[in-house]
């Protein structure tokens, strides 16, 4: 018998084959004595631990045996408590985070923006210099000339002033 | 107002409505009518005393956590002892990583030796008292390798079918079946040997 057939006869008696195989497995049984032997020793065996399965007790007190699962069930959800905290927190932490990161980076950016804009027509304190500088020109352009210097090193315009009522 | 609870003549269902709030007397009452039961199956599948006991254990505290999840399919014990058959199941594989496999395990492993078993012609548990039938099965199931006891318990005692034995254990619906010919066989040359060498 090859070992197929052994496992069919096998499945045959859990009954876990479709009908028709197992219509073939019962014919075997009927006309095969080793398959009919062999079925049913299978047989016995289900049967006899169907009857009589082992059963073992606990070898503790019910106090003793009970106090470690109370331990592990406190200690459980001491830790998992700390997780529900965590996650509850969560949002607030990243609230936080992003506030964290938020204010250099809002000082960055104004940093880069008073770099960047003047190049782009914005205001400077240079700026504010040159246009004080022209108003200055302008008010002055009639009763007297004027030369204006700007040192950016030294962060200083000098303006010369020369009176033409002289 | 949990003292005004009478847990030991409560039924189970109730004790687990009150359990499922936080009751942890009503919990502690479920161990103590069911520990037996859950302890004998993880002693069963790893055969060490201190071992079921730690994974009994465990499974408690797992049923507690996931109790919200129990909706009442299956009895609290069916699913109590299916928490502890899948923890019994991940302690034996980190076991089996962990060991070598004899060349005897790996034969077994591989199928073949269960063919050059003769057949036990006559019932050798016939006439056997119940409890010495048990005791019987008791001692042939420990001298199966954990892969072949494991995979009789999860389908004579557990009743499930060969394609849930087979996705529990992680192996293919062939493995299974052929871990189930081999323990069948050998237990049925266990018993019989048993029996005439007046072991009981």
């Amino acid at each position: 018998m090859n070992r197929e057939t052994q496992l069919n006869l096998q499945a045959y008696l859990d009954g876990e084959l479709p009908d028709a195989q197992a219509s073939e497995v019962a014919e075997l049984i009927a006309r095969d004595s080793v398959a009919k032997a062999l079925h049913d020793e299978l047989r016995q065996t289900k049967s006899a631990l169907a009857v009589a399965e082992p059963d073992y007790q606990v070898p503790e007190t019910r106090e003793f045996y009970w106090s470690k699962i109370a331990r592990g069930i406190e200690a459980a959800e001491r830790t998992g408590g700390a997780e529900a905290d965590a996650e509850e927190r969560a949002p607030w932490y990243s609230a936080a985070a992003w506030l964290r990161w938020l204010a250099p980076a809002a000082a960055l950016a104004v940093l880069v923006g008073l770099l960047v804009l003047p190049k782009s027509g914005g205001y400077s304190p240079s700026h504010v210099t040159y246009l004080s500088h022209l108003d200055e020109e302008d008010a002055v352009f009639t009763p007297s000339s004027s030369f204006t210097f700007r040192s950016e090193s030294e962060s200083m315009t000098v303006v010369w002033v020369q009176n033409r009522w002289d | 107002m949990s003292s005004k609870k009478d847990y030991p003549t409560a039924a189970d269902e109730q004790l687990v409505r009150w359990a499922q709030r936080g009751d942890m007397g009503a919990f502690e009452e479920l161990v103590a009518r069911h520990r037996d039961k859950i302890y004998s199956r993880a002693y069963s599948m790893v055969r060490n005393e201190d071992e079921a006991l730690d994974l009994s254990q465990e499974a408690w505290i797992k049923g507690w956590q996931r109790l919200k999840q129990f909706h009442g399919q299956s009895s609290m014990v069916t699913w109590m002892t299916r928490i502890v058959i899948n923890l019994c199941l991940d302690h034996m594989r980190k076991q089996k990583r962990e060991r070598a496999e004899s060349i005897e395990q790996l034969e077994e492993e591989l199928g073949g030796v269960e063919r050059q078993m003769p057949v036990v012609v006559t019932n050798p548990t016939e006439r056997l008292e119940r409890s010495e039938l048990r005791q019987k099965i008791d001692q042939a199931l420990a001298q199966l390798s954990w892969a072949h006891r494991t995979s009789l318990i999860l389908h004579e005692f557990e009743g499930l079918e060969y394609k849930l034995i087979a996705k529990k254990m992680g192996c293919s619906i062939g493995t299974v079946m052929s871990r189930l010919f081999y323990a069948r066989r050998k237990m049925a040359v266990l018993l019989a040997g048993l029996k005439d060498r007046g072991e009981l």
